[in-house]
């Protein structure tokens, strides 16, 4: 089933403090799996890990498809174990305003429900999470 | 070290890792509280006697009282009690495993303290088993003859215990210092109270694998 999901968040911060949330090892380890091969560049895979309910390690195989700081970047995004189900695309749309940053999600491919029911719920979780990410750099950076 | 990674490896290891090395720091911490809180024991009571045992000394069947047994000046004596006695079939396979470890250990121990291994069975018996053990370094002594596992709690109700003890020499007195009571306890959580871990590499080493101890026990051959 295709899929697209767009979300949008305004974060009342800098467009470069969210744009190193989402490009820094330690931005996306505090708001959306745990990284620690990341680069901005594009071709660059990396991986993003966590351990799940179940207690065992789920890799998600990413790559930066196309990069555009500090406004848009695309990211490959697939399961480890679900390649055969093909890539998925993440892409995040930052656009500088005059109280902050809006940042624009997109997550889009071809998943069961059961997968697309679980993108639902946890990005607008993950994007919560993301400004507060956000808000301790800017605040670490004062 | 602040910035460890290891080839290929994951965040979400990096970070259980990081949680892991918080545990083991406080480990660290406790064991080095709980060693500090064992040397600030108070004195001990004297031994009631000096104990007469009995060990092979240059081929020849030597009488030895526990004074006898602090060599130098040490301070302080290890005895371990091994469950080896005439009324069982075979020397306890997990006190043999301490010991084989024990045995390579001892030249490096008795730079610091003196140390020697006590069973109920006959010198001749314990004299052989450590022989075909190939223990050389190791000091093995017979309590046959003496009530000291009944004393210091290498024997109960008639059953040996592996258990060890540490005397201590103040001034002309011996007097006793620690023993591993934690082995008289209740059973606590895993089943084995583990009194001896902290001289038995062997479970340590298994610990650092994902496996851990397993349902294993050691036997005397493989």
């Amino acid at each position: 089933m295709n899929f697209k999901l767009e979300l949008e968040r305004h974060y009342p911060y800098s467009i470069t403090d969210v744009w190193e949330g989402i490009t820094t090892n330690e931005g996306i380890s505090d708001w959306l799996l745990d990284s620690n091969n990341f680069k901005a560049e594009v071709g660059h895979r990396f991986d993003l890990t966590c351990v799940n309910d179940d207690g065992n390690l789920d890799v998600y195989r990413c790559q930066v498809l196309e990069i555009d700081p500090p406004t848009r970047m695309l990211w490959s995004w697939v399961l480890s174990g679900k390649e055969s189900e093909g890539l998925t695309e993440v892409e995040f749309r930052l656009k500088s305003t005059d109280t902050g940053t809006t940042v624009t999600l997109i997550h889009r491919g071809d998943r069961d429900k059961a997968t697309i029911d679980r993108f639902k719920s946890g990005w607008p979780y993950k994007l919560d999470r993301l400004a507060e990410t956000v808000a301790k750099r800017a605040k670490s950076k004062q | 070290m602040a910035d460890i990674h290891f080839p290929n490896e994951y965040g979400a290891y990096r970070k259980a890792r990081k949680a892991l090395l918080q545990s083991e720091k406080e480990l660290r911490a406790q064991i080095e509280r709980v060693a500090k809180e064992r040397r600030k024991l108070p004195k001990g009571g004297e031994i009631k006697e000096d104990y007469v045992f009995e060990e092979w000394v240059d081929g020849k069947r030597t009488k030895t009282k526990l004074s006898e047994l602090f060599k130098n000046d040490d301070k302080s004596l290890f005895i371990y009690s091994f469950m080896y006695s005439d009324d069982m079939e075979a020397a306890c396979p997990m006190c043999t495993s301490i010991l084989d470890g024990l045995e390579g250990q001892v030249p490096h121990i008795e730079q610091n303290i003196s140390t020697a291994v006590v069973a109920k069975t006959d010198i001749d018996t314990l004299a052989k088993f450590g022989a075909d053990r190939g223990w050389s370094n190791l000091r093995l002594l017979s309590s046959k003859h003496n009530t000291y596992n009944t004393d210091y709690f290498g024997e109960k109700g008639g059953n040996q215990v592996t258990t060890a003890n540490v005397f201590v020499k103040d001034g002309d007195t011996i007097r006793h210092f620690w023993n591993s009571e934690l082995t008289y306890e209740p059973m606590m959580e895993g089943g084995h109270m583990r009194h001896l871990d902290l001289i038995w590499p062997m479970w340590n080493l298994l610990d650092m694998t994902p496996q851990g101890r397993g349902d294993f026990f050691p036997s005397l051959r493989y």
